[in-house]
């Protein structure tokens, strides 16, 4: 029997001693800090709260920082005073924590929580439901009104949108202030969420979304269109076998915490083991991972690892092959594998590989069609039998290959096949035989329509250029030695294993989707794929370990069924937005269109897609059959035949649903952490307000729940005041161990609640206008009316703890008085070992000769893998997979017209190009043929998804961004911006924090530390006066009373950039594009490369009401709403801007 | 006993959790005052991160010049100040060669601190007494995500971290007011972060 060792080293016992029935304003004045209004408001609704006096209570948080960690609240009179963290010292089998192990699970909480207490008693927490009544964002129309009128007039207006445009105008908008939990989730995985929250279902159904802000572009890129997969990325691989950490840009130490010191312990292992063993940081801007853990900065210009990862390339092949194409003696690139395994890296005949076929039952379970093995056999022309037995694979011309754009001149690549030599395979050998032979490759050959010489489209201008390390080097500013170095130790297998990370930071750049398809290639290409260490991810850590004591609460419900909807990607509901209002969205109702440069007001007004469209088109209101399933037309007389049928109006038009009502449940996507909100702000301004005709279906609605108001609830129509952690019972998964259920510890400010009970209570002020919706409330809950969530954890606490295990025979207060049982690390020996295919793979090359020419490579071992890996995957499981992550647009009215699979890894894809412009095309039936899937042309004609990875120049997005060539900052003072995570917020969360807000915020001239504004920031949450005015008229009160202590954020900028611009450290800056302006102070540092501005994300937007000037200092006021390229994710990461110090 | 700061720099990733929680703990408001400071040094050589608070010196300058008195060293080195007694003559702060001493504003500090001489008396890290006192760690010690701290006897941790080098004007610097003498002792070991290259 383990032993279990209760801490208590607890000061004082937990004593839950006054259970009272709190009204709002009774909870207000015991929070004495507390300003604004306490008189009794007769609507609140009482909620029976035990509250601790005098104890130390365990708990976490719930916003999205990445990981989720342990505080314990020590609360003295009611009210939190301080906080401490985990301290436990020994782990549930007995033996002792120790920060010896990397995986060490010791949960130590960040900055930001132990910040927690200026969070709770902040004095601008929001404390009642308030109505906009004048204009949206206008602080002086906000009324109080009493929260049952508040979700009354929501839910009649949510009813009147939804029956006139269809459950699919209503979305709950990506959000993750309160991401943790299910069961308190304000978005995400919570209850209100456009993924699969049960809130909108409740409703009658939502428009949802895929993936999220963070990570878009690289889930959309999946790992299916190059079949790369990363080998098992964990701390003690790293300690045990990693040779080389390659950290592109990462920023792990900063935006995980949970993960840090694994990172930290491990790194310090691995040098340990191998002195020569090296970790080198890649980036712009040196972030505190590579400050922390770096052995070498290698600089870079932002957005141009692609150029790197070509000039790395180019070096490998020169050194792979003679000028004339012969393959030298000691290549540094392994040819008999790119010709066996990897697809398009040079060119290929046009072929027909056998990939057998699967056996198929019956519902008698009787064989309809019997299997046959795959051979691998490849053919040259069309097999004229058993045609379904084999994928037709697309040729590779020869000037279209990786490699041919690579070598841009055609030069190295001139040799064929060759079916005699040492390098050849039994691929090579029948692709010597296509008359004419195939070469390697040729003069790159994509076409520029309006000719090399015209077009201003600079990568158009380079498809012929050799992108050799000079080349590379002139983008990146790496100098070619170091291009040539780092290109040595992704392909010399002495330097393996390598481990590469991905950063947040590149997954959202304007050409991030490319990265990941270059990183892709370059990695198989050089073969740094398939053995223990060899991997490609964004973090390891933190998680070798299991965990015991988790509490399973499962509340029954019995959830309808969202109704068959289109998903759309999650940034394109602006977009959706603009679709349902075109009509209204005019320059006469002030929307101008001027932060937009790439699509006009007359396009909004026409209904053209932003960007063509990511979804947007599809959103018209569908037809449903009696299941609420959509209904696919069959009629062969059809030219919509295989896509969704949908509903008219009485002209016989398709209703425009778009987005018309929002709810954003503790999130601040609706105008701050979204690109460009100048633009948001324009939309929302000029469209007619919500509240002017509750029963009113041809209004925006836009609703917030939040803490503050902050940006997204001020230009809301609606908004509730809502709890936050410590203040509403919830079940937190703590990421280093058990989820713990953390209890009411604090009371909150007037009116506000918990997700759980505003649902509840929506659910039955809905069944007040709505019979069909009376007893849904009673279902959220659990089947009995408000049960609340601690009866229901007490009740799954009462099965856990009579059964066996850690739980076992424990009361409820001993389980409350430490309920955190921290992972028992696996901390065993990591044998090094390869993957079978990569065992396969190299089973093959290690052939005779004669051997390797007269057998497929898949036909090297029958019961393998080899086959499974790339060909099942992709072909037996199909067009489907998840693993292209198709943001919702896998619904394709002509999947028989996609192309099949090579059945190996693939770096030219005409998959990729085939889907982007096929996308949504199910839901196209309503538009004119060549309208239907995504229009794949930039404003030449000329595509914009290429089936290679390509480098794109950074200037290309900004002229198409911005307006032209002539939009962008001028020459001599252009300035390329990132927006990288500190960990003093959790993206705009938090932002309000004086305790975080003094790490990352200065006054005008001071140091570090200089901020001095408590107290006067991001206090709109009091209640307006009596005659509705605000007396406070921006975020930032210093700043609007012009007061010397008005503190700006930092903006990060390199000394010597400085120097030349007359900038100091501590000087005022405005910073400005073509988008917008905001106010920052410079922070000089030698940690950011030439040419290169860092204002870190998630300040939040503070519109000076007379210059339009951002004082807030939001990076996303510098961001184009010009999605990246393939996903048409966030390119929030990506901005070009001029700077100027402003004289004060 | 001679109780000290043991800070291992490479590990610290200037998270400023440490300084923080101390401000939580000691119930020290916002503002521009804050008992232990977090910051990363760029100096020949690369960046260097470094947190501190007081060294509790072995000769504390600021001992010697408060002619109010209101300094002490207990037995065990951690020296202290008696807020009450103060005067705010604010020698302190121009003797010590940390820059440790802080005075805070109205804003900051909006309070009185009952029966003290002065509105603002100087503050500083109190090596966390009322947890030393209760055998816990101070407070910073225990909150470091990246177990970059420790603290206990001088020679004690000397002995537990052999590659920790005391902290010294030639090693470091940037821990040290420009003109300051480097004379006083300080309770506090480092091990160096190695230097960084960049291409
Ligand atoms: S908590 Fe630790 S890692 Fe963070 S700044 Fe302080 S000493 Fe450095």
């Amino acid at each position: 029997m383990k032993s279990f060792d209760l801490l208590s080293n607890l000061k004082s016992k937990l004593s839950i001693t006054r259970r009272g029935f709190l009204h709002g304003a009774l909870a207000v004045g015991a929070s004495a800090t507390v300003v604004g209004c306490e008189k009794v408001d007769e609507d609140t609704f009482g909620k029976d709260v035990e509250v601790p006096i005098d104890a130390i209570v365990y708990g976490s948080t719930g916003h999205n920082c990445g990981a989720r960690c342990i505080t314990k609240a020590h609360v003295s009179n009611g009210r939190i005073i301080k906080f401490t963290t985990d301290d436990t010292a020994k782990y549930t089998d007995g033996t002792d924590v120790s920060a010896d192990s990397e995986n060490c699970t010791q949960s130590r909480a960040c900055a930001k929580c132990r910040g927690y207490k200026h969070r709770l008693y902040h004095p601008g927490r929001l404390k009642y439901a308030l109505k906009q009544t004048k204009k949206r964002g206008d602080l002086s129309g906000f009324v109080r009104v009493s929260y049952a009128t508040a979700l009354t007039e929501v839910a009649t207006k949510h009813k009147a949108i939804t029956d006139k445009y269809g459950s699919e105008s209503f979305h709950s908008l990506y959000a993750c202030g309160t991401i943790a939990s299910s069961y308190q989730g304000g978005g995400y995985t919570g209850i209100w969420t456009g993924m699969n929250g049960i809130g909108g279902k409740y409703v009658g159904g939502q428009l949802s979304y895929t993936d999220d802000y963070s990570f878009h572009q690289k889930s959309f890129f999946g790992n299916r269109y190059t079949g790369y997969t990363s080998e098992t990325f964990n701390a003690p691989v790293v300690a045990q076998h990693v040779k080389n950490l390659v950290l592109w840009g990462s920023n792990i130490l900063s935006t995980v915490n949970e993960k840090a010191y694994s990172w930290i312990r491990s790194v310090e292992k691995m040098k340990l083991r191998d002195p020569n063993a090296k970790v080198y940081f890649i980036g712009p801007e040196f972030v505190d991972t590579g400050v922390t853990l770096a052995d070498e900065w290698i600089k870079i210009k932002p957005y141009t690892d692609v150029a790197l990862i070509m000039g790395m390339l180019y070096h490998m092949i020169e050194k792979t092959f003679e000028t004339t194409g012969e393959i030298k003696a000691n290549p540094m690139l392994d040819v008999k594998y790119l010709d066996t395994m990897v697809y398009g890296f040079f060119a290929s005949p046009e072929y027909w590989i056998h990939i057998g076929v699967k056996e198929v039952k019956d519902e008698n379970n009787v064989i309809t069609t019997v299997e046959v093995k795959a051979t691998g056999e490849i053919v040259l022309s069309e097999p004229s039998q058993n045609l379904e037995q084999y994928n037709k694979v697309d040729a590779v011309p020869a000037g279209r290959a990786l490699a041919s754009y690579i070598m841009g001149d055609g030069n190295y690549l001139g040799g064929t096949y060759d079916a005699t030599g040492d390098n050849a395979t039994y691929t090579s050998a029948k692709f010597i035989s296509a008359n004419p032979p195939i070469t390697r490759g040729a003069r790159c050959d994509y076409l520029v329509t309006a000719g090399v010489g015209t077009t201003p489209y600079m990568y158009k201008q380079d498809f012929t250029t050799p992108k050799t390390p000079a080349w590379a080097s002139r983008i990146t500013g790496i100098s070619e030695t170091k291009i040539k170095e780092l290109a040595e130790i992704y392909a010399n297998p002495a330097n393996h294993p390598v481990a590469s990370t991905w950063a947040g930071g590149q997954t959202k750049q304007s050409e991030g989707v490319m990265t990941f398809f270059a990183m892709h290639s370059m990695m198989l290409i050089s073969k740094v794929w398939g053995e223990t260490g060899n991997v490609f991810d964004r973090a390891f850590g933190g998680s070798r370990g299991e965990a015991e004591g988790n509490l399973s609460v499962k509340i029954d419900r019995n959830v309808p069924d969202n109704p068959g909807s289109p998903v759309i990607g999650c940034t394109q509901w602006l977009s959706g937005i603009k679709f349902a209002f075109g009509d209204q969205l005019t320059t006469t109702n002030g929307y101008t269109g001027s932060y937009v440069h790439d699509h006009t007001v007359t396009d909004v007004n026409d209904r053209k897609a932003y960007f063509d469209d990511s979804g947007v088109k599809s959103l018209i209101k569908w037809k449903r059959d009696d299941k609420g399933k959509l209904i696919v037309i069959t009629d062969n007389t059809s030219s919509a035949k295989g896509c969704y049928e949908w509903d008219k109006d009485s002209n016989n038009k398709p209703i425009y649903s778009g987005v018309r009502f929002i709810l954003n449940a503790g999130g601040n996507i609706l105008i701050n952490q979204h690109m460009n909100p100048n633009d948001s702000r324009q939309v929302y301004e000029s469209l007619p307000l919500a509240s002017e005709s509750p029963t009113d279906p041809d209004t925006l609605c836009l609703v917030s729940l939040d803490n503050f108001l902050s940006p997204s609830p001020r230009w809301s129509d609606y908004i509730f005041p809502a709890t936050t952690n410590w203040e509403q019972e919830d079940i937190l998964g703590i990421s280093l161990g058990n989820s713990i259920y953390v209890p009411v510890v604090s009371k909150a400010p007037g009116e506000s609640k918990a997700p759980y009970d505003f649902t509840n209570e929506l659910l039955k002020a809905y069944a007040k206008i709505d019979p069909r919706k009376s007893g849904l409330s009673t279902d959220f809950t659990g089947g009995v009316a408000d049960k609340s969530l601690e009866m229901h954890t007490k009740e799954a606490f009462a099965v856990a703890s009579s059964k066996a295990g850690i739980l076992q025979g424990k009361t409820w207060d001993e389980y409350l008085k430490n309920p955190f049982l921290p992972r028992v690390p696996n901390d065993s020996v990591i044998t090094k070992s390869k993957s079978k295919l990569r065992t396969n793979i190299d089973k093959y090359i290690d052939l005779s000769n004669e051997d390797r020419i007269g057998t497929p490579f898949i036909k090297v071992d029958t019961s393998t893998y080899s086959v499974k890996h790339i060909h099942q995957s992709v072909n037996l499981v199909g067009l489907n997979n998840a693993g292209y992550g198709d943001m919702g647009g896998g619904e394709f009215s002509n999947p028989e017209t996609a192309p099949d699979s090579p059945s190996r890894f693939t770096v030219y894809s005409p998959m990729f190009v085939w889907r982007y412009e096929n996308r949504y095309s199910k839901f196209h039936g309503y538009l004119a043929t060549a309208d239907r899937g995504m229009k794949n042309e930039d404003s030449e004609g000329d595509p914009l998804v290429y089936p290679i990875p390509m480098y794109f120049n950074y200037e290309d997005y900004f002229m198409d961004a911005y307006g032209g060539v002539d939009k962008l900052p001028p020459v001599n003072n252009r300035f390329l911006l990132t927006t990288t995570h500190d960990r003093y917020r959790v993206h705009s969360s938090q932002a309000e924090n004086p305790y975080l807000r003094e790490l990352t915020h200065r006054t005008v001239g001071g140091d570090l530390y200089s901020g001095d504004d408590w107290n006067e920031y991001a206090l709109l949450g009091v209640e307006p006066a009596e005659d509705g005015k605000y007396a406070i008229p921006r975020l930032n009160k210093a700043i609007a009373e012009n007061k010397a202590n008005a503190t700006y954020s930092e903006i990060w900028m390199n000394d010597i950039d400085a120097n030349k611009k007359g900038i100091r450290d501590g000087d005022l800056v405005e910073v400005s594009n073509a988008i917008g302006k905001v106010h920052c102070v410079a922070r000089l540092s030698k940690r950011c490369v030439e040419g290169f501005l860092g204002l870190h994300q998630g300040c939040w937007y503070d519109p000076d009401p007379d210059t339009g000037v951002d004082v807030g200092g939001n990076c996303n006021t510098l961001m184009a709403s010009r999605p990246s390229r393939a996903d048409h994710g966030n390119a929030q990461q990506s901005a070009m801007v001029e700077i100027k110090r402003v004289v004060v | 006993m001679r109780y000290a700061f043991y800070f291992d720099q490479s590990r610290c990733m200037s998270c400023n959790t440490c300084s923080v929680a101390c401000k939580d703990w000691h119930g020290v408001n916002p503002g521009a005052v804050r008992w232990r400071k977090v910051d990363s040094h760029e100096t020949e050589g690369g960046f260097f991160n470094l947190s501190m608070s007081c060294n509790h010196c072995e000769t504390p300058a600021c001992l010697y010049v408060c002619t109010a008195g209101a300094i002490y060293k207990r037995d065990d080195g951690i020296v202290a100040v008696d807020r009450a007694i103060c005067q705010k003559i604010e020698d302190c702060k121009i003797e010590c060669p940390y820059d440790t001493p802080q005075f805070a504003n109205n804003k900051q500090e909006p309070e009185t601190i009952a029966g003290s001489f002065t509105r603002h008396p100087m503050q500083k890290c109190d090596f966390c007494v009322d947890r030393i006192d209760n055998n816990e760690p101070p407070i910073c010690v225990a909150s470091c995500p990246a177990y970059a701290l420790d603290y206990g006897d001088y020679a004690e941790l000397q002995d537990k971290y052999p590659d920790a080098v005391p902290l010294t004007k030639d090693d470091f610097p940037y821990a040290y007011k420009r003109d300051a003498e480097d004379n006083t002792g300080p309770s506090m070991l480092i091990k160096k972060r190695k230097g960084l290259k960049i291409t």
